[in-house]
């Protein structure tokens, strides 16, 4: 070995290890990072300071489209970043396809022959061919090494390298340039990995965040529609007697067609003249003048625990003892208590509607009878009504046809079950259709002095004279009496 | 046989003549993109058609080849033997990428087909002076 030829080696040498030194720098600067994008430009960057191959590229498969896709380019006027290549065309497409490294030295050379044959065939068999397929890359491109990246054996993208130079790779060139893509697959592949895990993360906490909100969303919108239906079934209330509304809805009373035999008091009111009042009263008048009484008489009915059956236009239905029931006793003097504060309320009521020029006193009959009756639901299967009828409903109604205005009248089962608490005059014989016997009525005056429900509270309400009188609320017994002495001296 | 002085004439750098000779003597030469470095001994011609130089070789095994360095531009002459086809392996390969890799860039994928490899054994190599 002559002087020069080991100096041809030793260069040879320090050119290979400078080479390793900075194959080895370039590896531990794209291990660095798990971002994709980082790796490929770091890698196409270093390529050219290192190497000086200007103009480099790195595509990545895309498996759902079956196309690579240019990641990163570095030396290029545009930078063509998503510019695709079919799987099997041009340098870079074929390689992609074969998964074997190409090295081109004369492309436009090639392909300008490759052109002329093509015209020969077309002028030839007068087919025409494809168009010319645009590619990324340089324009001019002569020289170009390809090189797949496979991550065992399987194809994850290429990298390319060009220049419009004829034959500028040569084997040496190709070594280093596999060896790079080799290292830029392998750092390719873990980042995509990495993103990978990451993105399924992501979506595994938009997918709890998606379950969370459909899941508050479902608690929204059972509580709307809870709140629908309160509102609903406070509407509907209205519809029925509380009593019937609770059973319903507290599920003691089953809404199908159901009735059965109970003991019951009825009571019957209605509106002597009203009829006529009917025909001489504006429609919105009447309308408030009856929903003024109906609702009264309700709150009263109510209060003592009655049902309210139904409203037949000023007449009013209740019966006490169902569905609930406080004993036969106890029911009846419940709705005689009823009638009798429905009586004062009623007297109230006058007043107030004689000060808003309602001449015309409304007086009411009331009728009262305590027997056996059937209740429950009536009706068809879509319509059903929580009634009561039987003998004893037509015998109520009858007493209350009976009754003098401002008066109550009870039958002798009623008398019975409250004439311990009730003052009760003996009326007249009442017959009733279906009936054989004629039925004792009496009249009720007031409680006994001596029942617990017995009030010395007085209030009347007169045309010209309103009287309210409480005993333990008067403080000065003298002053009282004088004023009512006064009163008389001037009716006088 | 073939040195490295050779290899850049076997790049396609620039196109090569080769004359073959019919049974009963006539000559014809005709210019191809690139004859291939196989071995030592060794070189490769594409049969992309059956043309005139197919059809002596399988009368006449003998040809001649002219093959340029670009960047000298020094030319030598070749004589060559028919050996044999290949149909695949690596150098198949190579030579069937890069005809397609073309053909797919000016829209004739699939018109150009690499049918084989035809291998020639190297009789001798001399450079024209």
């Amino acid at each position: 070995m002559n002087k020069s030829e080991a100096f041809e080696l030793r260069s040879q040498l320090d050119r290979r290890n400078k080479e390793i030194e900075i194959i080895e720098t370039v590896a531990s600067q794209i291990n660095k990072t798990l971002d994709l994008d980082a790796i490929a430009k770091t890698m196409l960057i270093s390529m050219d300071n290192y190497f000086d191959f200007k103009h480099s590229m790195i595509l990545l498969l895309d498996q759902s489209e079956g196309v690579l896709k240019v990641i990163a380019t570095h030396g290029y006027e545009n930078d063509g970043i998503g510019a695709e290549v079919a799987i099997g065309v041009g340098v870079i497409g074929v390689v992609a396809k074969k998964k074997k490294l190409m090295r081109m030295a004369n492309i436009g050379s090639q392909r300008r022959y490759m052109e002329s044959i093509k015209r020969q065939i077309e002028s030839n068999d007068k087919v025409e061919s494809d168009k010319d397929i645009n590619l990324p890359g340089l324009p001019n491109t002569e020289s170009q090494v390809a090189i797949p990246m496979l991550v065992e054996d399987e194809l994850i993208g290429v990298f390319a390298v060009e220049s419009d130079q004829i034959n500028i790779f040569d084997k040496s060139d190709e070594m280093i340039i596999r060896i790079l893509a080799n290292q830029t697959a392998s750092a390719l592949q873990n980042a995509k990995l990495y993103n990978l895990e990451q993105q399924r993360l992501k979506e595994l906490d938009k997918a709890h965040a998606e379950l969370a909100e459909l899941n508050s969303n479902l608690e929204k919108k059972v509580s709307d529609r809870t709140e629908e239906l309160v509102q609903l079934s406070t509407k509907l209330a209205k519809y029925f007697s509380p009593q019937v509304y609770d059973s319903i809805f507290s599920g003691k009373l089953d809404v199908k067609i159901q009735t059965k035999r109970k003991s019951l008091t009825v009571f019957f009111c209605d509106l002597q003249g009203f009829t006529q009042l009917t025909e001489r009263l504006e429609p919105e008048i009447l309308t408030e003048l009856l929903t003024e009484y109906l609702t009264e008489m309700s709150k009263i009915a109510i209060k003592w625990g009655g049902t309210i059956d139904k409203f037949i236009g000023d007449a009013i239905l209740v019966f006490f003892g169902d569905p609930e029931t406080k004993g036969k006793k106890e029911d009846a003097l419940a709705c005689v208590s009823m009638a009798l504060e429905m009586l004062e309320k009623l007297e109230e009521l006058r007043g107030t509607w004689l000060e808003k020029g309602f001449t015309k006193s409304l007086k009411a009959r009331m009728g009262i009878h305590s027997g056996f009756c059937t209740v429950g639901n009536f009706g068809s299967e879509d319509r059903l009504d929580y009634t009561v009828i039987g003998n004893g409903v037509n015998l109520a109604s009858r007493l209350e046809g009976s009754a003098d205005p401002n008066k109550i009248l009870i039958s002798e089962d009623t008398y019975l079950l409250v004439k311990d608490e009730v003052k009760c005059l003996k009326n007249k014989e009442i017959s009733v259709k279906g009936l054989s016997y004629p039925i004792q009525s009496y009249e009720v005056s007031g409680f006994s002095s001596n029942s617990s429900l017995y009030s010395s509270k007085l209030m009347k309400s007169i045309p010209g004279l309103s009287l309210q009188f409480d005993p333990d609320e008067i403080e000065d017994n003298e002053r009282a009496m004088k004023l009512i002495s006064e009163v008389l001296s001037r009716l006088v | 046989m073939i040195e490295d002085q050779h290899l850049p004439a076997l790049e396609g750098m620039f196109p090569s003549w080769i004359t073959t000779s019919s049974n009963g003597g006539e000559p014809n030469t005709t210019v191809i993109s690139q004859i291939w470095f196989v071995s030592e001994t060794e070189v490769a011609l594409s049969f992309q058609f059956f043309n005139k130089t197919k059809k002596n070789i399988s009368q006449n095994p003998y040809a001649f080849a002219t093959i340029v360095n670009p960047a000298s531009f020094d030319m030598y002459n070749l004589e060559l033997e028919y050996n044999r086809t290949e149909n695949d392996g690596d150098l198949f390969d190579e030579m069937d990428m890069k005809l397609e890799a073309i053909a797919s860039m000016s829209g004739m994928s699939g018109i150009f087909e690499l049918k084989g490899a035809d291998i020639y054994n190297v009789l001798s190599i001399n450079k024209i002076n």
